[in-house]
């Protein structure tokens, strides 16, 4: 991480995603069945509904050093636990305001629906989040300084 | 206003004395002769020092978490009666709130509601007064009144007048709500409520997104997490704060499920980078939930503007999803609740 903050040219962002076991996963894994390719920079966390994610994981997770954070889920309807996703939405939704508020570009956190058949549409996803945080530069504002 | 006092002192002895509740949470005048505090009368001797004027600043509602906290002495009986307790137009909200969220049963509490034309910001009214070189013995016998665009205190048979704008809360130059939502029994007459505008958030909406994160550094820098925002606002009230915990100690058997209950979100240092956390966290949690009563911004010893913060909470929710809470003693809670048709603004 450190080594690429110091030369912008080639940085490589560090993003974290959040997707849920029944679809954004499946359809993470159908993309990788499907040999489609796409940039190695997203680490996965397997959550079993895009409703666990409270949205002070995407806190920690930018204090710990997260360049961009992804959170993905199933698209409205088809939850596998029936109604998790309408309530991820508001969340994330407000979520996502209350970061601009205070200043964090938008483009930091993303959210998305995937669905287990949809392996290009994983790939199109990462493609753009990686674009757009490549776009801002590391994160350094969140990131928890270690006093030296 | 002495009419008012009177009449808050006649409720509250009238319901002490018949014993229709177990304790009156009402503000009595405060050591310094400005300020008011909050107290709570068991008898209608100590009912008789209440006050109700513009200096009546806290939110009654906070302390009724109190109640729960209260252990019972081992053969003790319950109490059932209801609280009493005495509010304006914000704090009723507040009230309301803690009702939608069954922490209180609306059977559980009294409320004595009052309408407000505004309450004073006691630094302010200080500031002014030693300025105007007035004597500050005085201040035994203040009498705070608003008549008008003006608050007029009078002591000694004299009378001393402020422009409203000068000495007001900032929170009351916008309040939509100055006649109590709930209350069983109301004090003084309707008050015209303030447009629905947000004039305080204009200067900040214009800003780019890197000058506002320049000045929410500056004041979050200042934090000291003394924790007054989250202690004093009547929405908070979990046992166990998550921004607040207790060092977590793993070992062998600590299951995964402990693991996550016990995240840390903070620590425990007030570092920049940890006072931005906490008080993202806090303010998701109060989204759609915050009542804007703007007690946290009142307390805050270091002056960071918190309200910027709550109120453009309460202007996202109630722009996207129309919601607002506090209004009625109906359970709603807008993160609990979904709708199929809700926006879908922002999901790739």
């Amino acid at each position: 991480m450190t080594d690429n903050n110091e030369n912008n040219e080639n940085f490589e962002p560090k993003i974290i995603a959040f997707l849920c076991t029944w679809c954004s996963y499946a359809g993470a894994d159908l993309a990788g069945s499907a040999r489609i390719q796409y940039p190695t920079n997203v680490k996965i966390i397997k959550v079993m509904c895009s409703s666990r994610i409270n949205p002070l994981f995407v806190l920690r997770a930018f204090r710990k050093g997260a360049d961009g954070v992804l959170v993905s889920g199933c698209h409205p309807g088809d939850c596998h636990y029936l109604t998790g996703n309408y309530f991820t939405r508001r969340r994330l939704i407000l979520f996502k305001k209350q970061l601009e508020w205070v200043g964090i570009d938008p483009n930091r956190f993303h959210m998305s629906w995937v669905s287990a058949s949809e392996g290009q549409g994983w790939a199109d996803v990462v493609n753009k989040v990686i674009d757009d945080v490549k776009e801002l530069g590391p994160q350094d504002e969140m990131r928890r300084k270690v006093v030296e | 206003m002495s009419a008012k006092n009177d009449q808050l002192r006649k409720i509250a002895r009238t319901l002490l004395a018949e014993g229709k509740v177990k304790y009156f949470l009402g503000n009595v005048r405060g050591a310094d002769g400005f300020s008011s505090k909050p107290t709570t009368a068991r008898t209608p001797e100590e009912a008789n020092e209440f006050v109700w004027d513009p200096s009546c600043v806290n939110n009654m509602a906070s302390y009724l978490h109190e109640d729960k906290k209260r252990v019972l002495k081992r053969g003790e009986e319950p109490d059932t009666r209801p609280i009493g307790i005495f509010v304006k137009g914000c704090d009723s909200r507040s009230v309301a709130l803690n009702i939608q969220e069954h922490i209180f049963e609306r059977e559980q509490i009294y409320i004595v509601g009052a309408t407000c034309e505004g309450v004073v910001d006691v630094p302010k009214l200080k500031k002014a007064w030693m300025k105007r070189g007035l004597p500050v013995a005085a201040t035994n016998t203040l009498q705070l009144s608003i008549n008008g665009d003006e608050v007029i205190a009078s002591f000694d048979g004299k009378q001393e007048k402020f422009a409203k704008d000068d000495v007001i809360m900032q929170r009351c130059k916008v309040c939509r709500y100055p006649n109590p939502v709930i209350y069983d029994e109301l004090i003084g007459e309707q008050v015209e409520p303030k447009p629905d505008a947000y004039p305080d958030l204009e200067e900040m909406e214009a800003m780019s997104p890197a000058e506002r994160w320049a000045f929410w550094t500056e004041q979050f820098s200042t934090c000291v997490r003394c924790l007054a925002c989250r202690n004093v606002c009547p929405a908070c009230y979990c046992r166990e704060c998550s921004v607040q915990r207790s060092n977590p100690a793993f070992g062998p058997r600590t299951t995964p499920t402990e693991k996550m209950a016990k995240a840390q979100f903070s620590n425990k240092t007030p570092t920049m980078e940890d006072n931005f956390n906490f008080h993202m966290s806090r303010m998701y949690h109060m989204t759609g939930r915050c009542t804007n009563c703007g007690e946290c911004n009142r307390v805050c010893p270091v002056g960071i503007p918190l309200r910027l913060l709550t109120r453009k909470m309460d202007k996202d929710v109630r722009e996207t999803y129309d919601h607002e809470s506090g209004l009625d003693t109906e359970p709603k809670n807008l993160l609990a609740e979904y709708d199929d048709d809700d926006p879908e603004g922002g999901f790739l």
